[in-house]
């Protein structure tokens, strides 16, 4: 079968739209969209204030584990038609999308929430980007806390 | 970064190499990610002739 995978590192605008429709099959009844934005303000743990998050990558390898990332959820979630993953790299200000993850499916009972989810949370394990956070205190590169095993 | 390295390398043998040369990065190998061609490797993986090697920090997108 040849369902659409996107999956790129960009520092233009992230477009839902072009991207939902470039995974709209015409057998295509439902689609998960999750995004994430630079959060101004953060209430949860230390609260603090965001002036702008500075985004950098490791383009060619981000982009091979964007596809890695897609293939294990079609391994996991057969069902899923059409798979975007976009990063938006750059210098990014408060309650701009930063990153989309968007998986179609012919029903939403099949798992497309599940998947988009994996999608994200294993986007924020294994594919090299990083970022800065830069706040009226300062600035610091944020470090995740995942390491990767062997054959991820 | 240009470093002569002899063959058979480790990622292991990479990072006291790095380390001795570079006082001001040995804290960093301990906590460092390495790739070899873009795939993550480990301390025990040799490098082969010509690899891309990088090292990073804990990867922190989204």
């Amino acid at each position: 079968m040849n369902f659409p995978t996107i999956f790129s590192v960009t520092e233009d605008e992230i477009d839902l739209n072009d991207l939902l429709a470039k995974i709209t099959l015409t057998s295509t009844g439902a689609a998960a969209i999750f995004t994430g934005m630079v959060r101004g303000k953060t209430s949860r743990g230390e609260a603090h204030e965001t002036e702008y998050l500075e985004y950098e990558a490791y383009i060619p390898m981000a982009e091979s584990k964007m596809k890695q990332v897609a293939e294990e959820i079609r391994e996991k979630w057969p069902a899923v038609e059409g798979i975007a993953i976009v990063q938006r790299i750059g210098k990014l200000y408060p309650q701009t999308p930063t990153v989309l993850i968007a998986c179609t499916a012919a029903h939403r009972d099949t798992g497309v929430f599940e998947a988009a989810r994996y999608g994200i949370d294993r986007l924020k394990e294994i594919v090299p980007i990083w970022k800065k956070e830069v706040s009226p205190d300062g600035e610091f590169w944020v470090e995740g806390d995942y390491i990767p095993k062997a054959g991820e | 970064m240009e470093l002569d390295v002899p063959l058979d390398l480790t990622i292991q043998g990479l990072k006291e190499k790095i380390s001795t040369e570079y006082p001001n990065l040995k804290e960093s190998m301990k906590s460092v990610l390495v790739t070899i061609n873009r795939e993550y490797a480990f301390d025990e993986a040799v490098i082969p002739q010509n690899a891309e090697v990088a090292m990073f920090p804990p990867v922190s997108g989204g």
